[in-house]
């Protein structure tokens, strides 16, 4: 590995420059006794050294923008060079936070337009752009969910229902948001088994949390029949957004009888993932709950846009000023660029290329759910446990053939389980390459099977204990 | 990334530039007739001033000179009439905060 940017530092070298001061400032000095005695622990480097030390590592990371990355339930697809363009006007980003509303009349109207057209493809009647995450838009929406059940005098819905291959998240958040976590089976075809789910569903039940396709790529055809049994028991059906890409525009969340949802705004709508954030995770809901939508809003008026900050109902502030703004811009930008359209044509090609790779990867795997899937699959890997070889090892050494690894061992419910979505970015020239990476992988199995436990080989790094580096992990120079 | 960029010795100068551009303008602003520094304190980048005038007829004054003056702290802090929150960076010059002074002293 190379060096670290503070082992680099040479003393005299630096990167800064500052205005020049005028005779008119050089007066003025703060007290001594409001001076740290002791400089900070940072290193001296001059620009170019630094910059180097940055293109450097950008060089040895693998990204959507250098390589194929399948990872399921993550839609790497791509990020627009327009959006990352116009997110950078100056109008946008030199806005402070506490202007006055005249002044931002702009922005004021881009978050109004965003909720609308959000609510358009989502069937839901109002949102709120301020969740600076897909995960806080979950814990935003099940406390709406919440303080609805308070506000009619309910204190007794204690339990969120979730299914057993949902997105870690969800008890996550329904965990952090109060709620008694109830698991239901996935049946034999993949679907949500309805006998278990009446079996749980009661005069607690606050809700069920369920993405549509599930985390196995599949589409629930009694979904109408989930709704009606959780609001035929006052519950409200909460819809994890993260799988949206591969709807958009042909069925909407709101129509299929949810009631309230989030959108992972770097998945379906490209905004980039960041490595982490900054994130942002819209908040849609129906008629019923929208009173108690987060403040502040934005409220359009006659000829003009201002921010209400005050609402009895609203569950309170959730986040500094309107949410991560640039973050959401940029799915602004892409949802006026693609129009409905070519949201629909999106979630038409996600699901192309997902059965494309789906059928081809069946002649290689196991696929325990053989049916047409939509924006991914699940394979399990096992067929290869004789050889010793799991998931994680097929996935480390697709890293030697330039592919980023599929999501591995998620959904918990499949055996050596890869989660593959390829997205709609991706060419037919693409797949195939994959494709034959994996048939190439397959056949190191049965030929020499070391070669694949002991990938990565042509890494900058080998195979890490990622055991030792989570126990003890090195977190500062 | 910024904060290595400035690096050891930068962050430093970075604060004495940024105290030293606030320092001037609440210096120049305690000297003129028509509003008063409440923050008599040693400040590092920001400071409350009160005018004497209604606020609203010193904001339309500054939107008209295309100046953003402060942020409104009588919403926040009821006491705070007529007052603004002033922050000074190190990207101000000496030119820009004249032009603030300047406008201060023809508010009508």
């Amino acid at each position: 590995m190379d060096k670290t940017i503070f082992e680099k530092s040479q003393e005299g070298q630096h990167a800064f420059s500052l205005p020049k001061n005028s005779g008119a400032f050089g007066n003025f000095f703060p007290p001594s006794y409001l001076l740290r005695q002791t400089a900070l622990n940072l290193p001296e480097i001059s620009e170019i050294d630094l910059t180097r030390h940055y293109s450097q590592l950008a060089q040895i990371n693998r990204g959507i923008d250098t390589n194929f990355y399948p990872l399921g339930s993550c839609t790497m697809k791509l990020n627009p060079r327009i959006n990352e363009y116009c997110a950078q006007f100056p109008a946008f980003t030199r806005i402070h936070p506490l202007a006055p509303d005249e002044t931002i009349q702009g922005n004021l109207q881009i978050i109004h337009e965003l909720i609308d057209m959000l609510c358009q493809v989502s069937g839901m009647a109002d949102g709120t752009l301020l969740p600076n995450a897909g995960a806080q838009g979950e814990f935003i929406g099940l406390q709406m969910i919440g303080a609805y059940h308070r506000s009619q005098g309910d204190y007794e819905r204690s339990e969120m229902l979730i299914p057993d291959n949902a997105h870690g998240t969800n008890p996550a958040s329904a965990a952090m948001a109060g709620f008694k976590c109830i698991s239901i089976r996935t049946n034999a075809e993949g679907d949500l088994d309805i006998d278990h789910l009446r079996s749980l569903v009661s005069s607690r039940t606050a809700g069920l949390m369920l993405t549509n396709p599930n985390t196995l790529g599949l589409f629930s055809s009694v979904i109408q029949e989930i709704a009606q049994i959780i609001h035929e028991q006052g519950g409200f059906l909460y819809y994890d957004g993260a799988n949206l890409n591969s709807i958009l525009n042909i069925v909407k969340p709101g129509k299929m009888g949810f009631d309230v949802m989030h959108i992972n705004l770097h998945k379906t709508f490209s905004t980039p993932h960041g490595g982490g954030g900054p994130g942002s995770g819209p908040v849609l809901c129906n008629e019923c709950l929208k009173f108690f939508l987060p403040i502040p809003k934005v409220v359009k008026n006659s000829t003009s846009y201002t921010v209400q900050w005050q609402d009895k109902k609203s569950i309170g502030q959730i986040a500094t000023f309107h949410g991560n703004f640039s973050v959401y811009l940029r799915a602004f930008l892409y949802m006026k660029l693609h129009g409905h359209y070519g949201l629909r044509k999106i979630a038409e090609v996600a699901v192309l290329n997902a059965n494309y790779l789906k059928h081809h990867l069946a002649k290689l795997f196991k696929v325990p759910y053989p049916q047409l899937c939509m924006h991914e699959f699940v394979v399990q890997a096992d067929k290869y446990l004789q050889q010793g070889v799991r998931a994680l090892d097929i996935a480390k050494r697709l890293l030697d053939y330039g592919v980023y690894a599929p999501t591995i061992y998620f959904p918990l419910i499949i055996k050596e389980c890869m989660l593959f979505e390829p997205t709609e970015s991706e060419s037919k020239a693409t797949l195939d390459e994959f494709i034959q990476i994996m048939t190439k992988i397959v056949n190191e199995i049965e030929l020499n099977p070391e070669l694949v436990k002991s990938a990565p080989h042509n890494q900058v790094v080998k195979r890490l204990d990622e055991v030792k580096a989570a126990k003890f992990p090195i977190l500062k120079h | 990334m910024g904060t290595l960029w400035y690096g050891k010795n930068g962050i430093k100068a970075l604060a004495l530039t940024n105290f030293q551009r606030a320092a001037y303008l609440k210096n120049q602003l305690s000297d003129l007739d028509n509003v008063q520094v409440i923050t008599t304190d040693t400040c590092f980048n920001e400071f409350v001033v009160q005018f004497k005038q209604p606020l609203e007829k010193v904001l339309n004054h500054f939107h008209h000179l295309a100046i953003q003056p402060g942020v409104i702290l009588e919403k926040d802090y009821s006491s705070l009439k007529n007052c603004l929150l002033v922050a000074v960076t190190e990207t101000k010059s000496q030119d820009q905060l004249d032009r603030y002074i300047q406008a201060v002293r023809t508010i009508g």
